[in-house]
């Protein structure tokens, strides 16, 4: 079997892969909890067909199919940091006043990566190619960053993360991971590197599609009523009363000390 | 270098994105059974102190030394040194419960201060650090028992005060879905 022909199983397996995903998404109507998602996984088959077109109609090595490339990704990249944001929103939203001390945890942390993302292309501008390398692993280290905040916060309220969301998460975040460590090493083995870094991206792409997958494969939860809130006045009466004894019993443990 | 660095940073991540997501996931919990385990939170191992006052009291081992056999005597200080970290450690699944509390009272609050949850987060800190450090102290020498009937006074006295804002809780309680992480 020739490498091209490999090559082209391969692309048609993986593109099978996101259209069944993606209608398992339109079925299961998750347009309506996670409507970025949803988009980032219609944009997925979208650019696959953009892509093949132009190196269709070109060459792969054209430069037409590198700008179509690396555009394409661009929105993917800032689509899966939107749909990561998604996440958290759904994930903390009805917990309002969660969402409102964890959201700009979540917008620091992503803006300074991004902004960091930023400068570190810049400085590699003159070299396109690690410039655009170094901008995307930042880019995928922010969405990360904000994915493992907003699930730090869900973890430390003991918030029940969904199903769904869990192998939504993990398959976004997965990829960020992978995608970190592949471009670094891209970076800086340019050339010989090449053939491994196109399959870790190809491979860490299939298996976070086959956890979206999962994740649609059992009906979505229904949407979750709002929640009963305590009054500001419960939450000021409350909130003191449990400081200062928390705080009253660990000054008497360490007395015990003194 | 940097590689060495970015490939460790990446693994890293990722398993704390696995144990974020998978790592120690409870059952999810029945709402009945939630509104019921709300109460829970209350401290109650401190209730017991009276008992462990007892086994602690100095006459008791005065009379031991005096009456019991040696190795009698050494069975029997392990035994009530074994009930005392018993009882530490029950001290400490109190404070877990209030902290617990704080997290509940954080769900349900429209608004949460940013100094109370930092407050709250390092108190937690704190508290975890201490009880070690009294744990490793206490393997090492005896805990006074005078100190442990004030840490115990606490508790008792922080379940009197809570009992009445439980109750504001409670109500509210069957229509959140939390677990406990703790």
């Amino acid at each position: 079997m020739s490498p091209a022909l490999v090559s082209d199983l391969r692309w048609a397996a993986s593109f099978i892969l996101e259209l069944g995903v993606f209608s398992l998404a339109v079925r299961r109507r998750m347009f309506r909890d996670l409507p970025l998602f949803s988009i980032y996984l219609g944009l997925l088959l979208a650019t696959e067909v953009v892509r093949w077109l132009a190196i269709d109609l070109t060459t792969l090595a054209s430069r037409t199919s590198f700008d179509t490339y690396w555009t394409t990704e661009a929105l993917l990249v800032c689509s899966r940091a939107l749909a990561v944001y998604e996440i958290c929103r759904v994930l903390l939203g009805p917990y309002r006043g969660i969402w409102r001390l964890c959201r700009p945890f979540l917008l620091t942390a992503g803006g300074a990566l991004i902004l960091d993302a930023a400068l570190a292309a810049k400085e590699s501008a003159p070299q396109l190619a690690s410039a655009i390398l170094v901008a995307e692993r930042g880019l995928e280290l922010a969405a990360l960053a904000t994915l493992l905040f907003g699930l730090a916060f869900c973890k430390y309220y003991g918030i029940r993360i969904e199903r769904h969301l869990l192998w939504i998460g993990l398959g976004l975040g997965f990829y960020s991971a992978v995608q970190v460590a592949n471009n670094t090493f891209m970076q800086h083995g340019l050339g010989w590197y090449f053939p491994l870094w196109e399959n870790l991206r190809l491979v860490s792409f299939n298996i976070a599609t086959v956890c979206w997958l999962v994740a649609l494969l059992k009906p979505l939860p229904a949407v979750r009523p709002i929640l009963p809130l305590l009054t500001r006045r419960e939450y000021d009466m409350l909130a003191p009363q449990v400081t200062a004894r928390l705080r009253e019993l660990n000054t008497r443990l360490l007395e015990m000390w003194k | 270098m940097t590689v060495v660095l970015m490939l460790i940073l990446a693994v890293a991540l990722l398993l704390a994105l696995l144990w974020l997501l998978f790592g120690n996931r409870k059952p999810k919990m029945d709402p009945a059974q939630a509104a019921l385990e709300i109460k829970n939170l209350l401290p109650v191992n401190c209730r017991h102190f009276p008992q462990v006052q007892h086994a602690l009291r100095p006459q008791d081992e005065q009379f031991i030394d005096r009456r019991a056999p040696r190795r009698l005597a050494r069975q029997w200080r392990g035994e009530r040194r074994r009930v005392v970290r018993l009882y530490i450690e029950g001290l400490a699944q109190d404070f877990r419960g209030l902290e617990q509390l704080t997290r509940l009272i954080a769900t349900l609050s429209p608004e949460i201060k940013k100094k109370q949850a930092w407050e709250w987060l390092w108190l937690g800190i704190q508290f975890r650090l201490l009880y070690r450090l009294t744990l490793v102290r206490f393997a090492l020498h005896s805990l006074p028992s005078n100190e442990l009937m004030r840490l115990t006074e606490l508790l008792t006295g922080l379940a009197a005060g809570l009992e009445h804002s439980i109750d504001r809780l409670t109500p509210k309680f069957p229509q959140i879905e939390t677990s406990p992480t703790i």
